[in-house]
């Protein structure tokens, strides 16, 4: 006999997912889901936005990452909320653990939360988290190909940061092929070329920021 | 290698329809998974291979439909397929697109004996 379901697989996920998103919506705050391939420069990024935004906002963190607190160390010097997520394995964050972290920080108190998803440009953008948005970043020693070979974080996300432009002329990416690419993938999104470790191009994605938390209705 | 959480949770959901329907054996599963979601087919059946054994559901079929790409025209309400990542309008070439399948990850149905 055939027993109909008609059930989504990742319902539980998603509805968790929907909770979180509903929950910071009321709570007035910002949580924005930073996903890339490991090494790409998620870690530096957001030292450089805690540092920009930290006297300014109330910054959390949650960090993502399979095994170790290395990258939660690396921003311990901000005194900032922090939570540390070891998937113990899995590739990605899911809402579920999300919703653990949120319960550690005081929600009363904060108005952009980060969360620095575990490296892997496939997994996480499978899994919702109740972020307000996705940024995708992608940095230039990877290679000008990523859109075309993981295309669902490219339509997923609502801004991508292009990284280490610096080294971009000891590569051989080709800029050319990677625009023709991701607007073949998603015309939309919006492209930030950064070089973090050198302060290049972040005052965008600090705007980007900002606009988006006006939106949102978090800050005035 | 999220294949084995997908796996993990079509696993719990179709045990707790099978007690429902007081099903003995679970034979073959019915899933619909869109184009756009990065899941490898093998891997699936591999992990479901891999949680299932010594249950219900051993040696069970996975059947998994790939559901095509498909957008509506927010410019021109034109509907069509996405081919080749190209996420544009096929008829007015506009990129403002809704999203009408292909990231579905969905469990049909199951097929079994009571």
């Amino acid at each position: 006999m055939e027993i109909a379901i008609m059930k989504a697989v990742l319902e539980e996920n998603d509805n968790k997912a929907r909770d979180i998103s509903e929950l910071l919506k009321s709570r007035n705050i910002l949580l924005l889901n930073l996903i890339s391939s490991p090494g790409s420069g998620k870690t530096t990024l957001l030292e450089k936005t805690v540092e920009h935004f930290k006297d300014k906002y109330s910054i959390a963190v949650i960090e993502g990452d399979i095994t170790t607190a290395r990258d939660a160390e690396r921003l311990e010097k901000y005194k900032i909320p922090l939570v540390v997520i070891n998937t113990d394995g899995a590739c990605h964050l899911n809402s579920m653990s999300i919703a653990n972290a949120l319960d550690q920080f005081d929600l009363d108190d904060l108005d952009i939360i980060f969360v620095e998803n575990v490296g892997n440009l496939v997994c996480p953008s499978e899994f919702d988290i109740g972020e307000a948005a996705k940024v995708a970043i992608l940095s230039t020693t990877e290679g000008d190909d990523k859109p075309e070979k993981y295309p669902l974080l490219f339509r997923e996300s609502e801004l991508m940061i292009l990284n280490k432009m610096d080294l971009a002329p000891y590569t051989n990416f080709n800029k050319e092929s990677f625009y023709r690419d991701l607007k073949k993938i998603n015309e939309n999104l919006p492209v930030i070329e950064a070089s973090c470790t050198k302060n290049e191009g972040l005052t965008g994605w600090f705007d980007w920021v900002e606009q988006k938390a006006i939106d949102g209705g978090i800050i005035k | 290698m999220h294949e084995l959480t997908v796996v993990s949770n079509i696993f719990k959901i179709i045990l707790a329809t099978a007690e429902e329907n007081k099903l003995s054996k679970i034979s073959k599963i019915n899933l619909k998974v869109g184009k756009q979601r990065h899941l490898a087919p093998d891997l699936m059946k591999f992990a479901f291979d891999s949680i299932s054994g010594n249950t219900i559901a051993a040696g069970a079929e996975l059947e998994i439909e790939r559901v095509d790409i498909t957008m509506e025209c927010r410019s021109c309400s034109h509907v069509f397929t996405v081919e080749d990542n190209t996420y544009m309008c096929i008829s007015c070439g506009s990129a403002l697109l809704k999203t009408l399948s292909g990231k579905d990850l969905l469990i049909e149905s199951i097929e079994g004996e009571v």
